[in-house]
């Protein structure tokens, strides 16, 4: 522990003796966790809008023509037998004539008095039914559309299955190209600290005869790939800070309509998630970098 | 006590030397000891066993009674802080300062930055160099820089002192310099061991001498001069 500031320098010394490897070894780290803090903004907004549509987005089940509203609540409870529901709101016919009117007759509710003791929409009496999981959308429609007095459900599947198979191949897309990247980010620093080893050889051989411990030895060489490891991780997740909020400002100016429709995590809610994960995976390729290099050019 | 019982060493390979045979060699503490030889006489090996670089193949060395040979990687950074080497080409480290060299010693051994300010000084003015503490070792000449080697070597008080060829890179004076240290330090208490070729040293410092030939103890005398085997 007293020698810890000593050993500290010792790494920072460690990569300025090599500044070109270990500026290529930095880079690798910071685009490797670059694509994961930017996959994982990508993803959680995605899981994000999933969660907002599921919260309102919801199927609405219309019924046969000339079924009294006894009748219709009871298909209604038929239907809430279903168990991946969250809530449902029934809409009587005479509350649909009543928001439509406010809708499409707004400024001229004259205009509707002609139908005041014939309700036109008399058959469209519905429940609007919220899943608690949108991903059972279709099974419940399916479900639905088999129940007695149903005359027919509808939904809109864009959004589930649009964003779930966007989800699922930017997932796979990362993960796949974050193995290879981590994989060379860890051989990366694991070279650049087999040239320190080289590099100071003789210094190490001297360290031996004198006494140095293994720990002595060994703690500069581990430093420097979490210092580098450290770094890599820093530097996207101030990119990260910065430029979250311009691109999110970017879009809704952009794409004002979806935005309406859909709202965005904050930056704190953001790197709630990828700071500690993006520290975490820097040290983590450092230490593994520097154990691998270590055991291969540096015999205790 | 330094005892070398039975000791064989033959390096691996297809063309394994067999660079000791047989060896027996007890040092007692605080003797002065010359250990000379040809080249592939096993000099160097006879080193390499006592640091716990190399491990015998057939035999023990002991130290203190503790069979070096048997140590684990772990063991052997706190076994070899009870010896001080010097080596014939210094090997000091060129990015550091004279003072730096004698603390990284100092450093590894875990001492306080206050025990060595108070403890160099004292060892470099010993040596011979107060003033040269801020200068780097392509500064000095080859006399200081052994020097500089020689105050590593004894920082922490090291109960032997291995010195392998250390007046090899040195003129006469410069070699009665370093010799005169090494009897200093010896005199002191601390066991010193001189792997050398240099006859006028020997002869001049009447010691115990042994004499290695094809890995074995050719003769071995004490207050001797240099024999050829």
């Amino acid at each position: 522990m007293r020698n810890l500031p000593y050993l500290l320098g010792q790494g920072l010394k460690n990569i300025l003796r090599h500044v070109g490897p270990s500026i290529f070894s930095l880079s690798i780290m910071i685009f490797t966790i670059f694509l994961f803090d930017g996959a994982s903004a990508i993803m959680l907004n995605i899981n994000n809008f999933v969660r907002e549509a599921e919260e309102n987005v919801g199927v609405t089940v219309f019924f046969d023509e000339g079924l009294s509203e006894e009748e219709i609540l009871k298909i209604g409870e038929k239907l809430s037998d279903y168990p991946d529901i969250q809530r449902m709101k029934f809409t009587t016919a005479q509350e649909a004539w009543e928001n439509y009117k406010k809708v499409y007759f707004a400024g001229n509710e004259h205009l509707a008095e002609g139908y005041s003791d014939n309700n036109p929409l008399a058959n469209s009496a519905s429940f609007e039914i919220f899943l608690s999981d949108i991903g059972k959308q279709m099974e419940f429609v399916e479900y639905a559309r088999s129940v007695e007095g149903v005359r027919r459900v509808n939904y809109s599947n864009v959004v589930a299955d649009g964003l779930g198979s966007v989800a699922q191949v930017l997932q796979t897309g990362t993960v796949i190209i974050l193995a290879v990247l981590l994989v060379v980010a860890v051989s990366l620093i694991s070279n650049s600290i087999a040239l320190t080893i080289s590099m100071r050889r003789e210094e190490i051989h001297i360290m031996r005869y004198i006494g140095a411990s293994n720990a002595f030895i060994r703690s500069p060489l581990v430093l420097e790939g979490v210092i580098i490891g450290l770094l890599g991780a820093l530097i996207p997740l101030g990119v990260m800070w910065f430029g979250y909020p311009a691109v999110v400002d970017h879009i809704k100016e952009k794409y004002a309509n979806l935005v309406n429709i859909f709202g965005f995590i904050t930056r704190e809610q953001l790197f709630k998630f990828i700071a500690p994960i993006s520290v975490a995976l820097g040290v983590g390729i450092g230490l593994l970098g520097s154990f691998f290099s270590i055991k291969k050019h540096l015999k205790a | 006590m330094i005892e070398f019982r039975k000791v064989s060493k033959k390096y691996d390979g297809p063309n394994g030397v067999q660079a000791l045979s047989d060896l027996t060699l007890t040092i007692r503490d605080g003797e002065f000891v010359f250990i000379i030889g040809d080249s592939g006489a096993g000099k160097s090996t006879l080193i390499k066993l006592l640091m716990g670089e190399e491990k015998p193949s057939e035999g023990s060395v002991l130290v203190d009674g503790v069979n070096v040979g048997k140590m684990t990687s772990w063991q052997l950074p706190r076994y070899r802080r009870h010896f001080g080497v010097i080596f014939q080409d210094f090997r000091l480290l060129q990015d550091y300062t004279v003072y730096d060299n004698v603390a990284f010693a100092q450093r590894v051994a875990g001492a306080t930055r206050r025990g060595m300010a108070k403890r160099i000084p004292k060892l470099l003015a010993h040596v011979g160099l107060e003033d040269k503490q801020k200068s780097f070792p392509s500064q000095l000449s080859g006399g200081e820089q052994q020097r500089v080697a020689l105050a590593r070597a004894v920082v922490n008080g090291p109960q032997y002192l291995l010195a392998d060829e250390p007046t090899g890179n040195l003129d006469p004076a410069n070699s009665a310099e370093v010799m005169r240290l090494l009897e200093d330090f010896n005199r002191s208490g601390t066991t010193v061991i001189v792997v050398t070729h240099d006859v006028a040293m020997v002869n001049q410092l009447r010691k115990r001498v042994v004499t290695l030939k094809d890995g074995q103890v050719f003769t071995d005398i004490s207050e001797g001069g240099y024999q050829h085997a």
